[in-house]
């Protein structure tokens, strides 16, 4: 329990002082700025595009809805792949440059190792993920003004299927231990593993990338609440199992 | 009581037997010279006492606790210092060895004092750079550094004079001699003069076993023979007289007849050579003679 | 068009601001770092420039292991 403390802060200092933890801050706070931005300007540039081909369309003005899909596109896809191309190394770099093994043979327990970096990608994560949800959230209110149900909710099905990726991100790292392109394949292979699996309309409904497919679909009353609740808690069990798996296999990697 | 004992220690690479039946003991307070040609296994040996690599036969014990693959409790007697020592370069050196006691978890005020200590040990006190600007032997004084933070019973060091260049080689071989009045050192290296300038004991490793243990406080490793320094005419004189095999030059060695004989026969001939020399073995010479 | 800078001001101030701490962090660093493991100073620097966003983000995962 005691070292965890320790290293913690030195996971800290490590992504403070090469500028990652708040380079992904800076990233996150611009997806948030930028998302209700492209959602304001979008029926102007369409208005401009239309009026020079002589078009006359009435567009319609962007609503609260057309914010959040900006946001969560953005996030869903641009946030979470800077996130793990930024942070998915945490392990890996350990292994291929060997910085593990003078802590390991000073009795540091492994699963401190794996507990601590499960623990710092979450944080990280979470004040990332809640800086740019709340930097959207207040350009939207400012703009828009409408208020919208189940905006929590939705906002948390992206969050927990950031902390899944986490869990796949140390899982990988265990199992590939030195090589950071195959974590990345790995988070990638899982992702499409879950579109495939997805197309069976009965599965769909049960798989974490369910969360971030429809996080507009609840806000627009497409689906309700009670939707989301069966990939919330499988999404959940499948980190805590991913991270378990992950501290299982790490106390028995051979370290060069 | 023995520090380190291993029992007919076992390990394979994909088929490749390294190590095959090895067995060693050492005791307190020694320095232990383990000496090898690069991929005898000594690295491999040394990280399956820590429990870095998984044998496949055979016991290990580190102050009579014996060693499990993983997070083995026998660490706490141990220091480590790898050959290639990697940090966090980001650090300096005093956050870095805050750091290795921290995980020790060793308290607030021994730290510093104990931090305060090795720095000086090494060299390092006062030193405000990043370890990223670091020399080879500054990383290689700094590891020696964090692997004694714990007060290890035992401190095992991968060849750690091999990439250093002479003054660097001297820094370190003065630190390891100095710390042998508090710990057991055990060393591995493939440069013989550093284990003559140190080590108590030797063991040579080969074929993945300890084929010689050499005590060096025994003084002299035994005779090679009598050297003598003979031209080619001095030479066909007295070579039916005398066995001798060509040593390189004009150098002879004669292994099989006394020195009194030797005088008797030259002598007789009137062969008066520049040279006569008894000889001793240099490690160098029964290291050769027993991996060949 | 005058009007709509304006509008949009709220926006584009933090948005650069945010771009060019990103970049002149990268920048300093490149500058201040002697040895590189991919393509050296000259080239970082240019992808820093050109690159927004992307450009810094790549220099830190590449560069600052």
């Amino acid at each position: 329990m005691n070292q965890m403390l320790p290293l913690f802060k030195k996971e800290f200092i490590e992504s403070w002082r090469n500028f990652k933890f708040a380079a992904i801050l800076i990233v996150f706070a611009i997806i948030g700025i930028l998302s209700p931005f492209t959602a304001l300007i979008l029926p102007d540039i369409l208005g401009m595009v239309m009026d020079d081909s002589g078009i006359t369309v009435e567009i319609p003005e962007s609503t609260t809805l057309d914010s959040y899909m900006q946001f969560f596109s953005n996030m869903n896809q641009m946030g979470l792949v800077i996130f793990v191309i930024v942070f998915g190394s945490i392990l890996t770099h350990e292994f291929s440059r060997n910085t593990l093994v003078n802590l390991v043979t000073k009795g540091l327990k492994r699963t401190n190792v794996i507990v601590v970096k499960a623990l710092f990608l979450m944080l990280v994560w979470t004040i990332g993920y809640a800086l740019s949800a709340l930097v959207a959230y207040m350009y939207t209110i400012y703009y828009w003004d409408e208020p919208v149900d189940h905006l929590v909710l939705a906002f948390a099905m992206t969050w927990v299927y950031g902390l899944f990726i986490i869990s796949l991100i140390l899982l990988a790292s265990t199992l590939f231990t030195n090589s950071f392109i195959a974590v990345l394949f790995s988070v990638v292979a899982a992702v499409i593993v879950m579109l495939m699996a997805g197309i069976h309309p009965d599965a769909a409904a049960y798989l974490p990338q369910y969360l971030i497919g429809n996080n507009v679909g609840l806000l627009a009353g497409e689906i309700d609440p009670e939707d989301v609740l069966g990939s919330m808690a499988i999404t959940a069990v499948l980190s805590l199992v991913f991270i378990l798996l992950a501290i299982i296999r790490f106390k028995k990697v051979p370290m060069n | 009581m023995g520090i380190l004992k291993i029992e007919g220690l076992k390990k394979a690479f994909n088929q490749k037997t390294v190590i095959e039946a090895l067995n060693l003991e050492v005791t307190q307070n020694e320095i232990y010279g383990f000496i090898g040609s690069n991929g005898a296994g000594k690295t491999t040996t040394m990280k399956m006492v820590l429990g870095l690599l998984k044998s496949d036969g055979g016991e290990i014990y580190v102050c009579g606790e014996k060693v499990r693959f993983g997070d083995t409790p026998t660490n706490r007697h141990v220091g480590y210092l790898p050959d290639v020592p990697e940090f966090y370069t980001y650090m300096n050196a005093e956050e870095y060895l805050k750091l290795c006691a921290d995980i020790t978890q060793m308290g607030k005020a021994e730290q510093r004092e104990r931090i305060d200590e090795l720095l000086t040990l090494v060299g390092l006190h006062g030193e405000k750079s990043r370890i990223r600007n670091y020399s080879r032997g500054m990383k290689q004084r700094l590891g020696i550094a964090q692997a004694l933070i714990h007060r290890p019973k035992l401190l095992i060091c991968d060849e750690p004079t091999s990439a250093l260049d002479p003054k660097g080689r001297m820094e370190i071989l003065k630190i390891l001699k100095e710390i042998t009045k508090e710990t057991t050192v055990i060393f591995s290296t493939h440069i013989l003069g550093d284990v003559e300038r140190i080590c108590d004991r030797v063991g040579i490793l080969y074929d993945g076993k300890i084929v010689k243990e050499i005590d060096m406080s025994r003084g002299p490793l035994g005779e090679k023979g009598i050297v003598v320094e003979l031209d080619q005419e001095a030479y066909g004189k007295v070579a039916p007289l005398l066995e001798m095999h060509h040593a390189g030059g004009s150098e002879y060695i004669i292994e099989n007849h006394s020195l009194r004989e030797i005088y008797n026969v030259l002598h007789k001939h009137e062969v008066y050579p520049e040279r006569i020399v008894k000889e001793r073995k240099s490690l160098e010479d029964v290291y050769l003679e027993v991996t060949t | 068009m005058n009007m709509d800078v304006q509008e949009y001001l709220p926006f584009l101030v933090p948005l650069l601001l945010l771009q060019l701490v990103l970049m002149l962090t990268a920048l300093v660093m490149i500058i201040r770092q002697e040895h590189f493991k991919y393509l050296n100073k000259v080239v970082w620097i240019i992808i820093v420039l050109v690159l927004n966003i992307i450009g810094p983000i790549l220099y830190f995962v590449l560069e600052r292991r």
